[in-house]
Formats: structure tokens, C-alpha cells, sequence
């Protein structure tokens, strides 16, 4: 399988072309949408765009000497035109109506579809070739894109990609703080009109490829997708970019080859795998892989910090339990599983991690005793714990009986800074609230070399 | 043929009312008509779709979920398309008639229904689940979750049917293809949408406008936000063949929100949403024969009656805007009156 071939073959060079321009273009938009926390409009704008449609392919039936290429333009323009009056009536209902914004979104998609519908059903009857090409914007069509339309998607697409390095200071600043940008002189009313118009843009360039009703999806998923990865602005669009580029493609060669392939298994049968759905399928799927896998806010790197938090609880309590028992004492396995309630696999784990640290040793028998290190970690502990009780009952005024609970969680995460706090304005104390002696300072350091 | 059998063939605007009103006036004298026409069909169908969304939509409007209503309703096609598959590939005896016409063996509506109303669930399941679980904002887990079904659907659609002409009538509706059943399966829905309304008001009012508190009164809300998305998604599944599931989120949404230019209590803006969309249905069945009688011009009732709300909701916003203009000049002149008269 040759992937060149892809761009070079007169058949397949238009698709696949005109979908990856799409997925540029939707991704770019769809990064500033989702920041701006309007994901849901394009999917209200594109339903928007599907009157524009019908009343452009009507329009362009008018003219005796029309070609294919030209109506196509006038169905484009007509598009933009009615999502422009879709996004005007979301923002009228949203400010002038005061109507709360998913009910603003929901009736004028339910609206401008219903206008749709209606003028689909008027030509179905008088003009059927035209209802079925308006059909096609619906789901989107991508075998018979031709070259020319490709330079008009490859203007609209780098004229999103200019808008968005032009305005690159300006949108940062209105999307991550409005009133800063505000008082600083930017005109944000001038800035958003941008960026609606951008999303015009982007609808307009994809819903041939894509159509109107799975456009919301690419101008979602793409940037989900590069959201968890990075927090810088460029580094997003970038990677949106990427994303949509890459799923665009992947589409189109899974749904040429998989036709293929499906058609010399099963010749009867005829399947042909639409490119459209499979362009958003790839999207989707790296939305969702980001969504895991990414490293810091991906769910599994998540589960896996809460795992390591739960995990190094597991082992202060059990230093602490050791503490208790004395300085040189011994333990075997059974006691420490006394200790410590967690299961067999938890417990094994704590006191490996503890020996590698070189918290603990491992005596003859298979006991296990405190290194010196060892000691003073569970003495700090133990010290904060009894700190931080002190500081309650003295400056909080809580019960002697109620600081235990507090004190068993802060001991895990308070900080040196927090810790050298405490010390300054409780004094050197001997003893806690509960009449136990407090571990001193020295005792507490372990001297790193 | 059927034109000679249809009463309301060739009658205008004002005529089909007449019609229709003789026709009634014979039901209750006891003569029962050989069989329902289309037009009254289409009537009885939309009332039905009026009462049940004019029920439902006023929560989805107050409880914010009007948009997770959009998910499920384009969801729709996933269930269907998954149902029509799982027949041909599991449940059918002839293997061998899979790329054959096998056009008239579609499944029985209540089977589909019921697929439909299981994706609606799985939407909205997913849905909470990935907006919680990977901390997105609720647009993009709904825009997400979504339209990925839905290219699902899409795709076994033409991978195992090749026939883009459910989609096309699973979004657009086909009112024209509407016969008794539907009657049946859409007043069945609204009775559903009543009962649940009826029997959950209270709770239903409570944890729409306040959910805190009625957390706090230890009040089962998700239990209540459960059974309000699966009424929902019967609403929405009950209406898609006779309205399409993208105009039945006009349904929703439309009538409700004129309804609150209104009023602000309840029982009246659940009341108002009911005439508004009723009267925008009614008109719509009359206005749709009338252009067909006069101009000859055959437009889709259902997207006629889509419009018909917006205009609806567009009047009586102007209206209420002069309204408010009017009374506020009038305070403004009574309050500078008094202010005059007032020693300061």
C-alpha cells in the first residue's frame, strides 16, 4: 500500500485533500471553541448552515449554463450566509432574550433545520436532482470531489490558519481572561465576530467532506484530544492540527482500502465503509486515547497518582507503626500485616518500597528492623502529626478529643515550609494535647549527604 | 384513487377547518368514518407530539438539558441501525439473503423503539461518564459522545443496508407515511409523558429549580433525573417518524420558551407551551393543505410546523416587548409625576 499515492492519483488526490483541509481547519476552530467553552455551537451553526444549502443548490438551478464547480460556490456562499444568521440568532436570544444558552442553542438549530426541511421537501417534489445533491451536504460526499474545488478549500483553510497567527496575542487574551482583556483596550466584540466568522469558515470548508451533521465532531474531538497534552496556546493548535490532519487521512485510506478489500471478500455484497463517519471514528479515538493515556490529567495517569498516594499513606502509617514499638525492635511479616490492614499484595509492596528507600533492613529470619534513616522519617512524621494537634487545640480552639482525625491526614502532606510555620509560632514544645512527648527537631532530620 | 377517498382533497385553509369540524360533529353522533384521513392523521399525530413536548420540554428548558435532548435524539439512529443489524446478522434464518432485497423485512416498530430508547440510555450514560470522569466541559462530552455514536450508526447503515434512506427519514421525519399505528404509539407516549409529569411534579419542580436543596432535603434525585432522561428519550423516539429527530427538538424547546415570555409560574408556562404548540400544529396541518389546494406547492407539515413555532415565538416576543415598553413609559411617567410632587 502505497500512501503517496494517495496525493497523486487523479481519483483519490481531490478527497483526500479536501478532507485533510477540513480536519486543519475544523481542528484550529474547534481548539478555540472548546476553549472559549462553546463547544456545542458548531454543532448548532452546521445544522444552521443546512437551509443555506437547499436554498443555494435552488438558487444555482436558476442559471441555464451552470457547471457543477460554480453552483457548488453558490451553495458554499449561501451556507455561510445562513450560518451567519444562525449564529446572529444565537447571540440575539442568548443577550437581547436573556434565554440561557443550551435552549438559545437547541431552538434555532431545531429552527433553522426545521426552514431546511421545508425547503428540501418543496424541491424534493420539483427539482429531485437537486434534493439529492442538497442530501449529500447532510452526511457528507467525498468521492466526487473534483480538483477544482480544492485551491477555493485550500484559500479558506490558510485564511483560517492567517486569522488565527494574527490574532494569535488577541485571542489568548480573550480566551483566557476576558476582563483583563477588556480593560486593556481590546476590542472583544470585533474578536469574537472573528472567531464566529472562523467557524463560518471552517463549516463551510467541511461540510462537503464531512457534512453538516457530523461536522460538530470534528470541530470537538480533534481538540480533546490535543487539550490534555499541553498547556500552551500554539503547542494546542498545533496538536489539534496534527490530530485532525492525521484522522482525516487515516479516514480516507481505511475507507478507499477497506472498500476495497471488503469487496474482493464479499463481491455479492457490495459494502462500501462511508469516509466520513470513519474520518470522526479516528478523531473520536484519539480524543479518547488523550483522554486516557495523556500524561498529568489523563484518567490513567490520575488513577495511577492516587494509587501512589494511597500507596506511601500505606507506608508512613506503617513507619509509624514501627516507631511506636521502639527503636530497635524487630518485626516479622504477620505483625507488620497487624499493622497495616491493606491486603497481602499492599503490605508486600510497602515494605519492599521501604527497604529500597533504605528505610527499613531485613534482618536474619525474615524480620525487619528501622535504619537510622527509617527512624527519623517516622519521627518526622510523627512529629508533624503532633504539631499540627498542638496548633489546633492552641489556636483553633478545637476539642483535645477532635484533632486526631485532622492530624492523621495533614501529617501525609504538609509541607517543610508549613512545618518550619509551626515551629516558629508554637515554640519548642515538649509534649501534644495528648500528654505525648513530641519528637525534637534533631531526631526528626535524617542528615542528607 | 386516494384523493377521491380524502375529504380535505381541494379544500383551502378556512374549508379543512369545516370539514374537519363536520366530520367531528358526525363522529359524535355516532357515525363512525370508514377510516381516519392523512390530515387528520398528521393532527392527531402532532397534538400528540404537542402534549407530550409541551410536558417534557418546559423541565429540559429549566433543568439545562436541552442539548444532552439533541444528543439522544440524533442517538436515535444508532439504536435503529443497531437493531436492523443484529436482526440480519444474528436472528435471521437465511444467511445467505444479506446483500439481497431484503427492503420489506424491517423489524416491527416496538423492537426498534425499544433498541432506540437503549442508545438513548447509552448516550446519556456515556455522556455523564465522560464529562465526569475526564473532567470535560459538559458541551464537549455531549458533542463528543454524540456525534461519535452517531458516525457509528452511520457507517453500519451503509455498510449492511447501503440504503441512506432511513437516515435521511430518521432526521427528516415522514409525515406523509404516517398511518393508524402512529396515532396509537404517539398518544401512548404523551399518556407516558403525563403520568410521569402527574405522578413526579413535585419532585420533578423541586429538583429542577433547586438541586442543592433538594440534595439537602435527601430528595432521590438522580433517581428522578434517571426516569426524566428515559421519558425523554421515549418523547423523542415516539415523535421521529411522523417529525424527524432534529425538528422534534423544536417541539421541546420552542413552546417553552414562548411560553415563559408569558408567565413565570409553572402550572402556566406548561399551560401556555401546550396552546402555543397546539395551535402552531393545527395551523400547520390546515396551512400545508392549503398550499397544496392552492398553489400546488407540497411542503413537509412537520417542517411547516417548525416554522410555525418560531413565527409564534417571534410575535409573541414583540409583543411582549411593546407590552414592556408601554407599561415601563408608563411607570417612568407616573414616577417622574411623583417625583415632582414630592418635597426633596
Amino acid at each position: 500500500m502505497d500512501l503517496l499515492h494517495y496525493f497523486s492519483d487523479p481519483v483519490l488526490r481531490a478527497p483526500t485533500i479536501g478532507c485533510m483541509l477540513m480536519g486543519f481547519a475544523a481542528s484550529l476552530v474547534g481548539m478555540l471553541m472548546l476553549l472559549k467553552r462553546q463547544a456545542l455551537i458548531g454543532e448548532v451553526l452546521s445544522h444552521a448552515a443546512f437551509p443555506g444549502i437547499v436554498a443555494g443548490a435552488l438558487v444555482a438551478s436558476f442559471f441555464p449554463w451552470e457547471t457543477g464547480d460554480l453552483s457548488q460556490i453558490l451553495v458554499m456562499a449561501s451556507a455561510a450566509l445562513a450560518c451567519l444568521a444562525g449564529s446572529w440568532a444565537v447571540s440575539f436570544l442568548k443577550v437581547r432574550m436573556r434565554i440561557r444558552s443550551d435552549s438559545a442553542l437547541c431552538f434555532v438549530l431545531a429552527v433553522f433545520f426545521g426552514v431546511g426541511v421545508l425547503l428540501a421537501s418543496q424541491i424534493q417534489m420539483t427539482h429531485a436532482v437537486l434534493y439529492k445533491q442538497s442530501l449529500l451536504f447532510l452526511y457528507g460526499q467525498v468521492a466526487t470531489m473534483t480538483d477544482a474545488m480544492i485551491p477555493i478549500y485550500a484559500l479558506l483553510a490558510f485564511f483560517t490558519l492567517a486569522i488565527v497567527i494574527i490574532l494569535y496575542y488577541p485571542l489568548q487574551a480573550l480566551l483566557f481572561d476576558r476582563q483583563f482583556a477588556t480593560i486593556n483596550g481590546l476590542r472583544t466584540t470585533l474578536v469574537d465576530t472573528c472567531v464566529s466568522a472562523l467557524l463560518i469558515l471552517a463549516i463551510v470548508v467541511g461540510m462537503r467532506s464531512i457534512g453538516v451533521v457530523l461536522m460538530a465532531g470534528m470541530l470537538i474531538a480533534p481538540a480533546i484530544a490535543a487539550r490534555p497534552w499541553t498547556h500552551r496556546l500554539w503547542a494546542c493548535f498545533v496538536l489539534a492540527a496534527v490530530f485532525g490532519v492525521v484522522s482525516s487521512f487515516l479516514g480516507n485510506v481505511v475507507s478507499v482500502e477497506g472498500s476495497r478489500l471488503l469487496a474482493e471478500k464479499y463481491p455479492e455484497w457490495k459494502f462500501s465503509l462511508p469516509t466520513g463517519p470513519l474520518i470522526l471514528l479516528f478523531a473520536a479515538a484519539f480524543a479518547l486515547l488523550s483522554l486516557f493515556f495523556a500524561p498529568k490529567s489523563g484518567i490513567l495517569a490520575r488513577i495511577i497518582r492516587m494509587a501512589l498516594f494511597r500507596q506511601r499513606i500505606a507506608r508512613e502509617h506503617l513507619l509509624k507503626a514501627l516507631w511506636r514499638k521502639g527503636r530497635n525492635s524487630l518485626i516479622s511479616q504477620e505483625e507488620a500485616a497487624e499493622m497495616l490492614s491493606q491486603s497481602l499484595l499492599i503490605r508486600w509492596f510497602c515494605l519492599l518500597w521501604l527497604s529500597w528507600e533504605g528505610l527499613l533492613t531485613k534482618e536474619a529470619g525474615g524480620l525487619y528492623c528501622l535504619t537510622d534513616k527509617g527512624w527519623a522519617r517516622a519521627c518526622r512524621i510523627v512529629r508533624l502529626h503532633r504539631l499540627w494537634e498542638v496548633y489546633l487545640v492552641d489556636y483553633l480552639s478545637q476539642g483535645v478529643d477532635k484533632v486526631h482525625r485532622s492530624a492523621e491526614e495533614l501529617e501525609h502532606v504538609m509541607s517543610a515550609e508549613l512545618e518550619t510555620e509551626l515551629e516558629k509560632l508554637l515554640g519548642d514544645l515538649r509534649f501534644d494535647p495528648h500528654s505525648q512527648p513530641i519528637p525534637s527537631r534533631e531526631e526528626a532530620t535524617w542528615p542528607t549527604r | 384513487m386516494a384523493h377521491a377517498l380524502n375529504p380535505y382533497w381541494g379544500k383551502d385553509f378556512t374549508e379543512v377547518f369545516a370539514v374537519l369540524f363536520k366530520r367531528l360533529w358526525g363522529l359524535i353522533q355516532g357515525q363512525m368514518p370508514a377510516e381516519m384521513a392523512t390530515d387528520e392523521i398528521q393532527l392527531l399525530v402532532l397534538l400528540a407530539i404537542s402534549v407530550g413536548c409541551s410536558l417534557i420540554g418546559n423541565f429540559l428548558v429549566l433543568r439545562k438539558m436541552t442539548m444532552l435532548a439533541n444528543s439522544l435524539s440524533h442517538t436515535v439512529l444508532l439504536g435503529i441501525v443497531g437493531a436492523q443489524v443484529s436482526w440480519i446478522l444474528f436472528l435471521r434464518d437465511s444467511q445467505s439473503s444479506i446483500g439481497g432485497g431484503h427492503g420489506q423485512q424491517f423489524l416491527s416498530l416496538p423492537a426498534l423503539l425499544f433498541a432506540s430508547l437503549l442508545s438513548a440510555l447509552l448516550t446519556a450514560w456515556l455522556t455523564r461518564l465522560i464529562t465526569r470522569k475526564a473532567h470535560l466541559e459538559e458541551g464537549a462530552g455531549i458533542g463528543l459522545v454524540f456525534t461519535t455514536l452517531f458516525a457509528v450508526g452511520l457507517i453500519s447503515l451503509t455498510l449492511f443496508t447501503r440504503d441512506s434512506h432511513i437516515g435521511t427519514e430518521v432526521v427528516m421525519g415522514n409525515i406523509d407515511a404516517l398511518h393508524s399505528d402512529d396515532v396509537a404509539l404517539t398518544w401512548s407516549v404523551a399518556a407516558i409523558d403525563c403520568i410521569t409529569v402527574f405522578l413526579l411534579y413535585r419532585l420533578l419542580k423541586t429538583t429542577s429549580f433547586d438541586l442543592s436543596f433538594s440534595r439537602a432535603l435527601g430528595l432521590p434525585c438522580k433517581i428522578v433525573d434517571a426516569i426524566f432522561v428515559l421519558v425523554t428519550a421515549a418523547t423523542v423516539i415516539g415523535s421521529f417518524r411522523a417529525v424527524g429527530v432534529l425538528l422534534v427538538l423544536a417541539y421541546l424547546t420552542g413552546p417553552a420558551l414562548t411560553a415563559r415570555l408569558v408567565t413565570h409560574r409553572l402550572p402556566l408556562v406548561i399551560g401556555a407551551s401546550l396552546v402555543f404548540s397546539s395551535l402552531s400544529s393545527i395551523i400547520a396541518v390546515a396551512l400545508s393543505r392549503h398550499l397544496l389546494t392552492v398553489y400546488q406547492i407540497s411542503v413537509s407539515t412537520a417542517g411547516l410546523a417548525v416554522v410555525l413555532i418560531a413565527i409564534l415565538f417571534i410575535i409573541i416576543s414583540a409583543a411582549t416587548w411593546v407590552f414592556t415598553r408601554y407599561r415601563q413609559s408608563a411607570i417612568l411617567a407616573i414616577s417622574s409625576n411623583t417625583h415632582n410632587s414630592l418635597p426633596l
